[in-house]
């Protein structure tokens, strides 16, 4: 039980602590920005920021989320115009092509997903990929033709990042951005006077150091169910090992009745009982902390890689 | 019985010690139980030798007496029952 306790304490602490710290790392490494502002469908344009005080620089960042039936989950798309200066702002996204801009423009319907998922599905340069607007996939939006593979591998959990180019994002879906990325010396007192500016609109602005905040807290919330699914576990666990002990103890009290009537005092056979135990513990705990560290480690680096993280 | 006294030895064993009553049953007195009663994990011969090694004594001293058992009660057994 103590050995059982000890194993999984250790699995779920490393686990835990390694996905929070991943998770926080990628978010923070990826995000070149300082103020997430959400448009909600209002019109509005980085340009209309840029007389902000401290604001250094914005971006109309034109994002949707689809649903392609080449991966699991939901994509994150991207209408690219001009990759390198969004790339300045989303540093997740790794292109180690010659000039993205110009082949997407060239590739009709032409769209770049993550190199996970290309290896994942097996997907070639010229496959052809259905995108739909709902997680059911009845909402068909269109076919896409790979146009090429990049490397997201710190920005998201789900490795769905995928580029199309920005005249295919207006026609397909708005020319509204999604959002405006912001960088500028004083995230707090901007947030504010773009909340006051905007006060009447469905505009939201939030820091990024708030924005990870809340994606670390959703990290949490789903350690937490996994959490409880392993006590659940492990309570389960427990019992059948203290039945097998209950069992064991009453199989091995003849034994212990034969050698305290034959040659044994009760200290004797005390001391003995207690050597046993003491020797099972630290041996088979030795045993379980090397074991649930490796653990660990393998199951961390296998659920990363499920998720299209890499670590 | 309902009263009266044991004597091992011309000492009461109500007033031995529980260590003195296991010395006295592992030196003075042998066993031969009604059933098949031996410690599961130890062979025979280590069942043979818990006592004396619970005596604090060395069970290399005797392990030679006990092969010479041994053999002893293999030569009965197949002169009683015709095999080993």
């Amino acid at each position: 039980m103590f050995t059982v306790v000890i194993l999984i304490a250790v699995v779920m602490t490393t686990l835990t602590n390694g996905i929070k710290n991943v998770a926080a790392t990628d978010i923070a490494n990826s995000s070149a920005y300082d103020v997430i502002v959400t448009l909600n469908g209002e019109d509005m344009r980085a340009s209309d920021l840029r007389d902000f005080e401290n604001v250094t620089g914005a971006l109309d960042s034109y994002e949707s989320l689809w649903f392609g039936d080449y991966c699991t989950g939901s994509s994150r798309v991207y209408g690219i115009g001009q990759f390198n200066e969004l790339n300045e702002y989303v540093r997740a996204l790794r292109y180690d092509g010659d000039n993205l801009d110009e082949l997407l423009r060239n590739t009709a319907h032409g769209i770049i997903v993550d190199e996970y998922w290309a290896r994942v599905q097996n997907l070639s340069v010229g496959d052809v990929v259905t995108f739909f607007a709902d997680e059911k996939q009845s909402n068909e939006i269109g076919n896409f033709t790979v146009a090429g593979f990049w490397d997201s591998s710190t920005g998201t959990t789900d490795r769905g990042f995928v580029g199309i180019s920005l005249d295919d994002f207006q026609s397909l879906i708005t020319d509204v951005p999604d959002k405006v990325l912001v960088r500028t010396s004083t995230p707090g007192s901007v947030v504010q006077a773009i909340s006051e500016r905007y006060l009447d609109t469905g505009i939201a602005a939030v820091t990024t150091e708030k924005y990870i905040e809340e994606q670390i807290a959703a990290v949490d919330t789903m350690i937490g169910m996994l959490f409880a699914c392993v006590v659940l576990g492990a309570i389960i666990i427990v019992c059948g090992i203290v039945s097998n002990l209950i069992v064991s103890f009453i199989g091995r009290k003849k034994e212990y009745a034969v050698m305290y009537s034959v040659c044994m005092s009760k200290r004797q056979l005390m001391n003995m009982l207690l050597w046993e135990f003491l020797f099972s513990c630290i041996s088979v705990g030795l045993v379980s902390i090397v074991a649930g560290f490796a653990l660990s480690e393998w199951f961390l680096s296998k659920a990363a890689n499920g998720t299209g993280m890499v670590i | 019985m309902s009263s009266g006294e044991v004597f091992v030895n011309g000492k009461n064993i109500a007033d031995m010690s529980d260590k003195e009553k296991s010395v006295m049953r592992r030196t003075n007195m042998g066993f031969v139980f009604q059933f098949y009663n031996l410690v599961q994990n130890l062979t025979i011969k280590e069942n043979i030798l818990l006592p004396i090694v619970m005596d604090g004594k060395k069970a290399s001293g005797y392990e030679e007496k006990i092969d010479r058992i041994f053999i002893v009660s293999i030569f009965l057994s197949s002169f009683i029952f015709g095999r080993a």
